[in-house]
């Protein structure tokens, strides 16, 4: 490297590093128990905002999949990190309310909206401020704080950090499918935020702390990849794109309108596509490039579109000057 | 909150609260543990009221029951090692004669333990370069940590300091001067711009990160004898600008135990609790109804050193 070593290019020299040091290890997991699918598929529904009637672009969104539902215990996972006035941060009263509402439809025997905010203890603060409380009070639905949660030590399916083990929320573990459902967002340490490394929210914080800082020690990378090998039950996304996040996410940035929801059963070809609406390269995502090799699909041509189109939607979100590379040449 | 008339509910919903092993968990009917026994020990102990005491001999027998041989106290029923919430242990047992040497074992605890130390490249790093760190903070000073194995953060911090100064009558000396010092070096290298703490970061990638009430009025309890720092007051009148933002149980109650120390009115602070739990319930969290049921009496009496 020639030119004068600024804080930019320590950071991302120091991140080279890091993922230098991953090479060579022996495959982090165990490779007769992941069996990945040949191709995945992705839909993409519009929504223009927050008051179109949602209900109905979430049950179509889920019908193109084959989600067991009926009789189940469903545990919608959204994305609560913050309060925030302007509806930026976190996943959209609106948005959970359809989901609790189409599973419900659907057949599901219970809907539970749970979450374990990564800075905030004062979840009652997030939740009431968020207009969340009130959601799901209109709705009878049970919120559960996972941070706060009983919890059981599970084996880590895969090996990429060296935690071996981790507590999980028993709400978790109980769960027959377990709802991804994140805000289209950028984050200053990940690059992005969107379905698997919203898993992190399911890791309790009496146990890890606010932040859930022996996970960012263990690698925040490896970490994502690790928990989403061991969820213990059928995972779906559904991903509120409506209005997104750019530039200093996942708390500091600035709203992003996109119009859209997406959906999907591979988690991993969920971000992929997510990333690539955002104008950014999912294989230069650590922790896709991870999982890409064997828990989803992360190559375009493995994944299947549904509804629109990915280039008719696509936009240039802005990142922190640390993650410039990984954006889509061009947008 | 109205100090006779509001207790009486709390006292009640705390008592249903209690599990059958004489712990509370996080909500009635989840598995008894440490920070929920600690705090409503702490609660009924400060008020009194029928049924309240037999509550808590019970709740004192499980804390007594769940110290470890270390001294220390796990975070709760299943979990084998002793962690963050053994300050709050400590305050729950310490003032009881016949609890002392328990006592004296949970703070031995607390002085022996620390956050872990960022290693050698970060501590070299930070020597020489300390703007190349993403984030602006000393990482060589330590405080405590919410896991053993982890880094120090702002509010397990917060909670040994102020176990160690109220403790200071059963359990001092050097090295817990030593450890009272550098947590308070820790706490003030957190402070956000303009005073109050979050978690324990102040500056990420060259923003600012704004702090929180309640984690600004647990930090400003462990500081309480350094009140007149210019840290501190400024933290006092950014938790007080905070509040008018914020209306859960949890941050107000922690909010009118700090100001309850620091000699301030709470009046306002008080109405808006009662009208948070009957709004929310807290949302059925029995940590937040300790906290309430305290903050609704004489938190001075229970956080004051």
């Amino acid at each position: 490297m020639s030119g004068p070593m600024t804080r930019r290019r320590f950071l991302g020299a120091t991140a080279a590093a890091s993922a230098a040091a991953g090479c060579g290890r022996t495959p982090g997991w165990d490779r007769a128990v992941y069996r990945k699918a040949e191709r995945s598929r992705v839909a993409i529904l519009p929504a223009r905002d927050y008051a179109v009637p949602l209900t109905d672009v979430v049950l179509q969104g889920i019908r193109q999949f084959r989600v067991p539902v009926v009789g189940r215990k469903i545990v919608l996972k959204p994305n609560l990190v913050e309060f925030d006035p302007a509806g930026v941060i976190n996943t959209h009263p609106a948005v959970i309310a359809a989901a609790v509402e189409a599973f419900r439809r659907l057949g599901a025997r219970e809907v539970v909206v749970a979450e374990g905010p990564g800075h905030r203890r004062d979840t009652e603060h997030l939740v009431a401020a968020s207009g969340l409380y009130r959601t799901l009070t209109d709705l009878g639905a049970r919120y559960v704080d996972l941070n706060h949660d009983d919890v059981r030590e599970v084996t880590l399916r895969s090996r990429f950090t060296k935690l071996g083990r981790l507590h999980l929320p028993e709400t978790i573990l109980g769960a027959d499918l377990i709802v991804s459902m994140p805000k289209l967002k950028t984050h200053h340490w990940a690059g992005v935020t969107l379905s698997l490394k919203n898993m992190f929210g399911i890791v309790p914080g009496m146990i890890y702390g606010w932040p859930k800082n022996v996970l960012h020690w263990a690698g925040i990378h490896e970490s994502v990849v690790d928990i989403n090998s061991s969820l213990p039950a059928p995972q779906f996304a559904i991903v509120d794109g409506i209005v997104g996040m750019e530039g200093n996410g996942p708390i500091q940035g600035d709203p992003k309108p996109c119009g859209v929801l997406v959906f999907g059963d591979d988690l991993v070809a969920v971000d992929a596509t997510a990333a690539r609406l955002m104008s950014i390269e999912p294989r230069k995502i650590k922790y896709l490039e991870h999982a890409a090799k064997f828990l989803g699909n992360v190559e375009y041509e493995q994944i299947a579109q549904i509804g629109e189109s990915l280039e008719s939607l696509r936009k240039e979100f802005r990142v922190i000057q640390l993650f410039e590379g990984m954006r889509v040449a061009g947008g | 909150m109205d100090r006779a008339k509001d207790r009486p509910p709390l006292t009640a919903a705390l008592l249903a609260a209690q599990d059958a092993d004489g712990g509370w968990g996080a909500e009635p009917g989840k598995r008894s543990n440490t920070e929920a026994t600690a705090l409503a020990v702490l609660a009924l102990g400060a008020s009194p009221g029928p049924g309240a005491s037999a509550a808590l001999r019970r709740g004192l027998a499980w804390l007594v029951d769940h110290q470890r041989a270390d001294g220390g106290w796990p975070l709760g029923v299943g979990q084998d090692r002793s962690t963050w919430p053994t300050p709050l242990a400590v305050l729950a047992v310490l003032g009881r004669p016949e609890l002392r040497e328990r006592a004296a074992k949970g703070l031995r605890w607390v002085v022996g333990h620390a956050g872990i130390d960022p290693g050698w490249f970060i501590r070299v790093l930070y020597r020489v370069w300390p703007g190349a760190l993403p984030v602006r903070m000393n990482p060589t000073l330590k405080g405590w940590s919410w896991d053993p194995d982890a880094f120090s953060w702002v509010e397990p911090t917060a909670y040994a300091l102020l176990a160690l100064k109220k403790g200071r009558p059963v359990l001092s000396g050097p090295d817990v001067d030593a450890r009272i010092r550098e947590g308070e070096s820790m706490l003030y290298d957190r402070v956000c711009e303009g005073g109050g703490w979050n978690y324990g970061n102040t500056n990420v990638h060259g923003v600012n990160v704004p702090p929180y009430p309640e984690v600004t009025a647990v930090a400003l309890l462990g500081l309480q004898d350094r009140r007149e720092t210019p840290a501190n007051r400024s933290s006092v009148e950014a938790m007080r600008r905070m509040l008018a933002e914020v209306d859960s149980g949890f941050a107000l109650s922690w909010a009118i135990a700090c100001l309850a120390v620091h000699g301030q009115d709470t009046t306002a602070e008080r109405r808006r609790l009662a009208e948070s739990y009957i709004r929310t319930g807290f949302l059925r969290s029995t940590r937040t109804l300790a906290l309430a049921l305290i903050a609704s009496g004489s938190p001075e009496s229970v956080f004051g050193l």
